[in-house]
């Protein structure tokens, strides 16, 4: 029976073909191979702590001006609930959403053709960008999901007209509003790649140009309209408990077009090009691309000949691609996680380069092709595994140090061996402490003190103190305390460390401790 | 269907595993405790590689869900139903398991305002259980008795904490994944009308939504007593979140197995023999009622049946007798809780908060549409079995007249002759007289069967009758978990055989009757209980973790009983639980003790002898104590050793001083 059933899993496996299983297996060990590597990001600690106010509340409480959808919150939250406070449980969802975008990319295979879906497919598993963000609990790996989602689906009503594209389609853009603002960007920009490739078919016709018999009628519409809404009200509604909420899918508009205005510390004016004052004239992005994505690079130079393409879906791509990449110049908010949500149509151009450059270079093109995505893999271990929290890496953006450990490890394990150490007191006495009120969310005692204001009592069994406030504390300290540096994160003062000596005496074996305050009294 | 039931005989036989091996081992460790699961996990793939998809699969159309397909346009979206209770069930099992135990700052809280007192227990016995207590254990809410309790679903919990799954993981992971198994289990019996079956059943108290347009637990009010299954059953009844996939399960394994398959591949039914008879068997250790009404399908089914059918159920009957026998023996404290079980006709008809003026009042408000159309399910039924002849059965006749006879005549020599007993003596004596008569003219009907719907329709009704004449708990109200297997069994019926049959403006009429006031009750139910209720403050829970961590885990401990004791919730025995379990638990005579232990909380004079009859070994003075008992003299603290204080009180240990 055992048998009967092994020789059935290995003919199905044969049947399917080894090679985007081969691709998966790359996409999913360079997502999980020491997933925990890098201590929570400032962001990942945002997130985290609004999934505990959800556990309190029972719901996310949209904030318009948050710029952020309910999904990931919610996925989060089940995800925490199910697997613990841990980076792991963090991460898991993220992950397999990036993993999702890798099989998604065979996905077009029917449009692009197979191999050119393999190579993108390839070529994403092995992105440094791909890889790193799809290795944080942030939104924009969803964002890729369902704007690669959305496009497919846009495409494959073009071409095939069927109903399973019009839910492509809607889940797509349903996804998109559930995930971030930011999807006004992306579906202005597929309606303007539709225009501009109208008039780039008057100027060199492709031959696949008709659009095809749609088979989908009415109540496909209706359903896909009225799941789409249905979840974009379920969540948006704070699941029925805040009703006001809903308001906020267009209340959103003013402070996020302020924000992409603004910039809010992430400017990117370095990277200006001419006119400083004139920011869409804007190389960041293109930057980036050189420093880590060297196929999207290249995908992004073959755009430059796109009316080569006979093909319609990949001259979409392509000018929808170069569109977004404008768009998101334009826009002064420049976080370089951002990245993966416009560059993934490039990957397909990268994988089309067989169809556009002449057949004469097929073997060089070849060679390029594997130097590229082996350089990219290079990029992706050294930068993942080694220098994930490294500041001079233009990707490790306001990464959180190794350096928190200091405090978190011994904590987390004296309340790991006995869960009367939840109740120990902490005071971090310091401005934006992320992420640790999520990673000790569950020590009831730990006081943040962000602006001038002191706890009463200012002992504690350990504190974090910001650099400039150590004059005003050190003075009211009565208990001993061994201390050390700490610095959180990047463009930070550095803190000090106070852990009592009391409690955490096993971790420092024989070494006195380093501040004796007044005594008792 | 073989992830289900591979699914189930894991939990299954890991609890039955650690049983054994806790009993043989005088309590559970992490050794044994890993041995069960591995042991169960191999179990589970050789039930996954044993259990027949293929015959479960060619007769999916037959499940009423296979009846949706319209025109091709249509066609698409025939699941689109389910697909809505799969969503329905999802958002009850995510808010319902997500939020069932969690921290709230200093607190440990939970969601629904029904499980308060029943995850408390839960706890109390997993706890218990993984403390490493002899099995089958003491009780730990009451000194003089062992555990009575039916605590197969907490049996495995306590295996998953001793192996450092952290308790509410535990408890959210077993929740979702039972929800899961319930609604695929639903799916296959009963189909989509039976996934909202369950999740929406009520009567028409959640109409009163249209008055006040809010939505809200109408159903799990006092007065009330058809509440929702789902919030006030499956949530905080653990057992059920096995019982009724299992029960499901064995259901749909005997529909296909003696009615669906053809006679010479019944050999093959869904499951193999050995899965079918482990589920059942080992029923009683997760909830007996459900046992209860497993058997009464069987003997139907023995009764309804061919000669082949009789035989399987005979053998498999037969088989599960002794280890039926051995777990009701366990879960009944040697069968002293059968004193629970009483004749009292009427369930809560008079009962002072759910009961009516009238009993038509009473089934209207509670039951809604349901009675009516089963009644018309019935009549249909019947006519049609009558129609093809097919209703003939000397066994099933005499089997009714012989139950008849036999309860009146109980009845007679109990109370003595009254009308009503009377009567049904004589319309028993009739029923096997005629039946007699027409096997004499008629010839004998031995290797005939019964149609499917005739062998489970009568269940039903048998397992409904049981409940309206019976008292299965001291609080009639628990008779539910048993009568809601007369409530599942109807279900598909009522879809293919009757509703099913109506023109389709009909058929969503009816489906608005029967399940609007479940569906807004369901889901104000879900709504309530914002931001939640105070379990325990987990300060106190820890450091009396922390000090009782070193007592050995068999000693008793007096302190006040109250359902959410740190004790308790730290898995240790005490004197007296919460009076309200104890009821429930069939311990009546209560008040002698709890009047003891009052004595000895207030320090009277003769303490230490009342300490020595109520069996305490430790004392504990905390907040509770304190506040429960204000006038106490606490001797013990000069008179005995503390073995532990702190800012939560103090244990006084009475055999050291």
């Amino acid at each position: 029976m055992l048998r009967n059933q092994l020789d059935a899993w290995k003919m199905r496996l044969a049947e399917t073909g080894w090679t985007p299983w081969l691709i998966l297996g790359l996409a999913v060990f360079l997502r999980f191979f020491l997933l925990g590597i890098k201590p929570p990001h400032f962001d990942e600690g945002i997130n985290g702590w609004f999934v505990d106010q959800m556990v309190k509340n029972g719901f996310y409480r949209y904030d318009p001006t948050n710029y952020h959808g309910p999904l990931h919150f919610y996925v989060l939250l089940l995800s925490q609930t199910l697997f613990g406070r841990n980076v792991w449980a963090l991460r898991l969802p993220v992950v397999l959403v990036s993993i999702s975008c890798v099989w998604l990319c065979f996905k077009f295979d029917l449009l692009v053709g197979r191999n050119v879906a393999r190579m993108a497919a390839l070529a994403m598993a092995v992105s440094p960008g791909f890889v790193f963000y799809g290795r944080y609990s942030i939104h924009e790996v969803w964002l890729v999901l369902f704007s690669m989602l959305f496009i497919l689906g846009l495409l494959g009503l073009w071409k095939f007209g069927t109903p399973n594209y019009l839910w492509y389609a809607g889940i797509g853009l349903a996804g998109m509003i559930l995930t971030k603002e930011t999807y006004v960007i992306h579906v202005g920009c597929a309606a303007l790649a539709g225009t501009v490739l109208f008039f780039s078919n008057r100027l060199n016709p492709l031959p696949d140009a008709r659009l095809a018999r749609q088979t989908w009628d009415y109540l496909d519409l209706a359903f896909v309209i009225a799941v789409g809404a249905f979840a974009i009200v379920f969540f948006y509604s704070g699941t029925f408990f805040h009703w006001s909420g809903i308001k906020g899918l267009y209340q959103f508009y003013p402070a996020w077009f302020a924000t992409g205005h603004e910039g809010h510390g992430h400017e990117k004016e370095a990277y200006n090009l001419i006119w400083k004052n004139h920011s869409w004239i804007n190389y960041y992005w293109v930057a980036l691309m050189a420093r880590y994505e060297w196929p999207v690079l290249g995908g992004l130079t073959l755009c430059v000949f796109c009316q080569r393409f006979k093909n319609l879906s990949l001259r979409y791509l392509a000018i929808y691609g170069v569109g977004t990449l404008i768009a998101y110049s334009i826009v002064n908010y420049k976080t370089p996680w951002c990245i993966i949500s416009f560059i993934w149509p490039f990957l397909f151009i990268f994988g089309a380069a067989m169809l556009v450059i002449p057949l004469r270079y097929r073997l060089v093109t070849y060679v390029a092709s594997i130097v590229l995505l082996c350089a990219s893999l290079g990029s992706t271990i050294w930068l993942n595994y080694f220098r994930c929290t490294t500041d001079t890496e233009p990707y490790v953006y306001v990464q959180t140090y190794n350096d928190i450990c200091k405090l978190t490890r011994p904590l987390l394990q004296l309340a790991k061996r006995d869960p009367r150490y939840y109740q120990l007191t902490g005071h971090m006495i310091r401005t934006s402490a992320y992420p640790l009120p999520w990673i000790l969310g569950d020590f009831p005692h730990i006081g943040y003190y962000e602006h001038e204001n002191l706890p009463a009592k200012l002992d504690a069994d350990f504190l974090l103190v910001q650099e400039d406030r150590i004059k005003e504390v050190e003075p009211k300290l009565h208990g001993s305390y061994y201390t050390t540096p700490l610095k959180i994160r990047a463009y930070q003062d550095t803190s000090k460390l106070y852990l009592s000596a009391k409690i955490f005496r096993e971790f420092f074996p024989g070494r006195p401790p380093d501040f004796m305050g007044k005594g008792p009294g | 269907m073989k992830w289900l039931s591979a699914g189930l005989t894991f939990v299954n036989l890991s609890t039955v595993c650690g049983l054994l091996l806790g009993m043989a081992g005088n309590g559970l460790n992490q050794l044994s405790a890993i041995l069960s699961l591995i042991s169960a996990a191999a179990f589970a793939l050789a039930v996954y590689l044993g259990t027949s998809n293929t015959a479960t699969e060619q007769n999916i159309s037959n499940s009423p869900a296979g009846k949706f397909s319209g025109a091709s346009r249509h066609k698409r979206y025939r699941h689109v139903w389910l697909w809505v209770m799969a969503a329905c069930f999802a958002l009850f099992a995510l808010r319902s398991f997500c939020w069932l135990l969690y921290i709230d700052g200093e607190q440990l809280r939970i969601q629904s305002p029904n499980n308060l007192g029943d995850l408390a227990l839960h706890i109390t016995f997993i706890k218990n259980f993984a403390n490493g207590v002899a099995l089958w254990p003491d009780n730990p809410i009451y000194v003089f008795s062992k555990l009575r309790y039916p605590a197969g679903m907490d049996l495995f919990n306590g295996l998953l904490c001793l192996v450092h799954v952290d308790l509410t993981r535990g408890l959210v992971w077993t929740g979702l994944i039972a929800s899961l198994a319930t609604f695929y289990a639903f799916y296959r019996w009963a189909g989509t009308f039976g996934i909202a079956g369950f999740l929406f059943n009520g009567g028409i108290a959640g109409f009163e939504f249209f008055e006040t347009l809010k939505f809200a637990g109408y159903q799990d009010g006092r007065t009330i007593a058809w509440k929702s299954i789902p919030l006030t059953m499956f949530v905080t009844q653990r057992g059920l979140l096995y019982a009724i996939p299992a029960g499901l399960v064995l259901l749909l394994h005997w529909r296909e197995k003696f009615f669906r398959i053809s006679a010479q591949d019944r050999r093959s039914g869904p499951l193999p023999f050995w899965v079918e008879l482990s589920l059942y068997a080992s029923m009683p250790l997760f909830h007996v009622h459900t046992f209860i009404a497993l058997s009464a399908v069987l003997v139907f089914l023995f009764v309804c049946g061919d000669s082949a059918i009789r035989k399987h159920v005979a053998i498999l009957i037969a088989a599960a007798l002794l280890p039926a026998i051995f777990f009701v023996a366990l879960v009944s404290d040697n069968f002293r809780a059968a004193s629970m079980l009483k004749w009292d006709p009427g369930w809560v008809l008079h009962d002072h908060d759910m009961g009516r003026d009238s009993w038509l009042e009473f089934w209207l408000v509670n039951f809604g549409l349901w009675f009516p159309l089963i009644f018309i399910l019935l009549a249909v039924s019947g006519a049609r079995a009558y129609k093809s002849r097919d209703y003939w059965k000397f066994e099933l006749f005499a089997t009714i007249a012989v139950i008849m006879f036999g309860l009146a005549f109980w009845r007679i020599i109990v109370s003595g002759p009254k009308w009503q007993p009377d009567f049904f003596l004589a319309f028993g004596l009739s029923l096997l007289v005629w039946s007699v008569w027409r096997v004499s003219r008629a010839g004998s009907t031995w290797n005939k069967k019964l149609p499917e719907q005739i062998a489970f329709l009568t269940a039903a009704i048998a397992i409904f009758l049981t409940g309206m004449l019976f008292s299965f708990a001291e609080w009639g109200w628990d008779n539910l978990k048993l009568m809601i297997w007369g409530y599942f069994l109807v279900l598909p019926f009522l879809w293919k055989d009757l509703i099913l049959r109506w023109d389709f403006p009909i058929r969503v009429g009816v489906c608005i009757a029967l399940f609007g006031s479940g569906f807004i009750s369901l889901f104000g139910g879900l709504a309530a209980g914002r931001p939640g209720f105070e379990l325990a403050d987990r300060a106190e829970l820890d450091s009396v973790g922390a000090a009782v961590r070193a007592l050995p885990p068999e000693s008793r401990f007096a302190a006040y009983p109250t359902y959410n004791h740190p004790l308790l919730l730290q898995g240790r025995k005490i004197v007296l639980g919460y009076p309200g379990h104890l009821w429930t638990e069939g311990f009546n005579n209560y008040e002698n003790v709890e009047r003891k232990l009052r004595e000895l909380m207030d320090g009277t004079q003769n303490w230490r002898e009342i300490a020595r009859a109520l069996r305490v070994r430790y004392i504990f003075w905390g907040r509770e104590e304190k506040l429960n008992y204000p006038t106490s003299k606490r001797p013990w603290e000069a008179a005995a050793l503390p073995v532990a204080s702190g800012s939560w009180g103090a244990i006084y240990d009475l055999e050291n001083r």
